[in-house]
């Protein structure tokens, strides 16, 4: 086999057989459902998402307002509400708050945000206990592992290897059936809610009007989060907005589907505020009395003023990662950031700016198929996007850019000198007789590896014009 | 300069330095998000049924059928009610019933009874809201919960939940059993909260 020079190539050709099939059929099923559910719920599911664009992009263009509108909503229902500039200023402020309410047991539901702060560690070694709750994070945290994609960040573990992180945890003997590891979870973590001080949660939405938190689960460990604990901790980006409640409809019908295929996740929480002291006659006194929303930016008003602002849109359903070729051959990990398959290598670059030049390769993980864009809920334009990352890396004379592509010269030499055009075009027609692939050109052995050249028929579309009269549009005279 | 501010002034020199006029909101019609099958139906409540049972969440017509499905699933020891159900009365005597959430006894629960504010036809889902739920973990840590929905509070759509959303501090729409497919993808129902979803359908 050829030696290739990119690095997601190279970390897809030593992928286990095992972790790729899971991949594969992790990612291929929701594709399949996805597509199933909405078209049979929908005439025109191209408009719906086209919409959910609109609203979306209409929220980021006024940004500003819609931001104090939601923090004067939530301090008006009593949650307090802080803002962080980047990712340190965002890990020191949870600390503070954790350490205003003497806190230092948290339960977590699972937080894209709170992976690309790497806050756990942050957290861990202040001597906070953190427990990740969601089954497949729970796994990642015993394990030291990272997430391979945006909603099941499992994909790449298989029963086994979970069966052995419990043994070797002391959940129990080896047993890999799917039902007792979770039970087994089940029971091991409803400790850590009922002991825990503080539940820390993402956002999927806020609307701005109301200050309404949207959280969309199917486990349920995002509602103990917030039940068990006296104090609810939000983390959100600060492009995860909507203008209103109504809006919000638009959305819930297109996270699950467009993400698991599901109508609508198990679990849609709404969460306006903390639970009032002392609670209403005839209500429970469980649910967080206090509750923190930390909106965070870390590059993301950076990327607000570019031409890459349409990717704030995202809402992580991870129907892009599920369809990309890409993604599938190579997994999660490949792309060494939070974010991986196409939202990853559009988003990854951006928000790590000042590395760009390490993940300028990133962008060119991609065949250009288009089908990222297709099934983005909120459709992001992301083959031009990467084409755009594409240049930028190649202008700055990222070595991660140019890696394992050749150089365009030679083509960019005869495009500009038509004399010379002409004769390599009629000298192409050599190319017939000979054995190409033979040609000591590795970008060439590579590309005829797996595809075979049609015969090269140049010249004659030249010679057929010339001999067509001006009338019919030809040049001859 | 406080965080909060350098967040504003970099999101407002960002949206200064746009070329493009900032977009409008999209005048948007709610039957755009309708689906096919709220829209043509005629009962919310056969739409509501079928829903919920695609959601594998369970249907209950009435205090002797809940019994009877809790008898059938075991649950019939100990179990947290709404005290404003009258759950014991009218479950008779087989199940013992207590009216206030003890969390020290969290798994001492087999079910836990409580009502649901609003039916969503659409999507078959049950929406608790906190005015309404006389525990959130008494409807959510025991292995069964019963949601006792009232036919009246029937809604056809997710628009129209949302309208219903009202100054609550917490609501959530329940669709289906707690579930995770995070082990190789294989369905698992009862991953943190019930594994068993009824809702019991009164007048």
């Amino acid at each position: 086999m050829i030696p290739t020079a990119q690095s997601i190539d190279r970390f897809a050709t030593t992928l286990p057989a095992e972790v790729k099939a899971t991949v594969y059929e992790g990612t291929k099923v929701p594709t399949v459902w996805r597509r199933d559910i909405l078209e049979r719920d929908f005439a025109d599911p191209d408009a719906l998402r086209k919409l959910a664009s609109r609203i979306k992009q209409h929220t980021l263009d006024h940004l500003d307002r819609y931001l104090e509108q939601a923090e004067t909503a939530l301090r008006r229902r009593g949650a307090e509400v802080h803002f962080a500039k980047d990712g340190d200023s965002a890990k020191a402020a949870v600390a503070r708050v954790l350490s205003e309410h003497g806190a230092r047991r948290v339960v977590k539901s699972k937080s894209m945000l709170t992976e690309e702060l790497h806050l756990n560690a942050y957290l861990e070694a202040r001597g906070v206990e953190v427990v990740e709750t969601d089954l497949g994070e729970f796994i990642i945290q015993i394990d030291r592992d990272v997430p391979s994609h945006i909603v099941k960040p499992i994909v790449h573990k298989n029963r086994r290897q979970i069966a052995a992180s419990f043994e070797r945890e002391g959940l129990g003997d080896y047993n890999e059936d799917p039902e007792t590891i979770t039970r087994r979870a089940r029971a091991h973590l409803r400790r850590k809610y009922l002991e825990a001080d503080a539940g820390m949660t993402g956002a999927n939405f806020i609307s701005a009007e109301s200050g309404r938190v949207v959280l969309v689960t199917n486990e349920g460990n995002a509602r103990f989060s917030v039940s068990a604990p006296g104090l609810h901790i939000v983390m959100v980006g600060i492009e995860k907005l909507v203008p209103t409640d109504r809006d919000l409809g638009v959305f819930l019908n297109l996270l699950a589907r467009s993400g698991t295929g599901q109508q609508l996740t198990v679990y849609t929480q709404f969460i306006g505020g903390p639970r009032p002291q002392p609670a209403p006659a005839g209500q429970g006194v469980d649910g967080a009395e206090k509750m923190v929303v930390i909106f965070v930016d870390n590059g993301r008003s950076d990327i607000l003023g570019t031409e890459y602002r349409d990717v704030l849109r995202c809402i992580r359903c991870g129907a892009c990662q599920n369809v990309c070729p890409v993604y599938r051959q190579a997994s999660g990990h490949a792309y060494r950031t939070t974010y991986q398959g196409p939202i990853g290598a559009v988003l990854s670059p951006l928000l790590l700016q000042p590395e760009f030049a390490n993940y300028a390769d990133l962008p060119k993980a991609s065949s250009l198929c288009g089908a990222c864009n297709e099934v983005c809920p909120v459709d992001i334009p992301l083959p031009d996007l990467l084409l755009r990352l594409r240049d930028r890396g190649f202008r700055q004379g990222a070595a991660r850019a140019k890696a394992g592509t050749p150089s365009m010269a030679p083509w960019a030499f005869l495009a500009t000198r038509p004399r010379a055009w002409r004769a390599a075009m009629s000298a192409s027609s050599l190319g017939n007789a000979l054995p190409l692939e033979l040609l000591p050109f590795p970008p060439l052995q590579r590309w005829t590896q797996s595809r075979t050249l049609p015969e090269f028929r140049g010249g004659d579309f030249r010679s057929w014009m010339k001999n067509r009269s001006p009338k019919q549009g030809g040049t001859h005279e | 300069m406080s965080d909060r501010d350098t967040v504003f002034a970099s999101i407002r020199s960002a949206l200064a330095a746009r070329n493009a006029p900032p977009s409008p909101h999209p005048d948007w019609d709610t039957a755009a998000i309708l689906s096919r099958a709220a829209q043509a139906c005629s009962d919310l409540e056969s739409l509501f049924v079928e829903k919920l049972q695609a959601s594998a969440a369970r249907l209950v017509r009435g205090w002797d059928e809940l019994a009877a499905l809790l008898r059938a699933e075991n649950a019939s020891g100990l179990g947290f009610a709404d005290p404003t159900l009258d759950a014991q009365h009218l479950l008779g005597t087989d199940f013992e019933i207590e009216t206030t959430w003890d969390r020290s006894r969290v798994d001492a629960y087999a079910f836990g009874i409580t009502r649901a504010s609003l039916g969503i036809a659409e999507s078959g889902s049950l929406m608790l809201k906190d005015a309404d739920t006389a525990s959130r973990l008494g409807a959510l840590a025991p292995w069964v919960h019963i949601a006792v929905l009232r036919r009246r509070d029937l809604v056809r759509s997710l628009s129209d939940a949302l309208a219903q959303l009202g100054d609550e501090p917490y609501t959530v729409w329940v669709t289906g059993p707690s579930k995770t497919g995070d082990v190789e993808g294989i369905l698992i129902q009862g991953v943190h909260g019930p594994g068993i979803q009824v809702c019991c359908l009164v007048d």
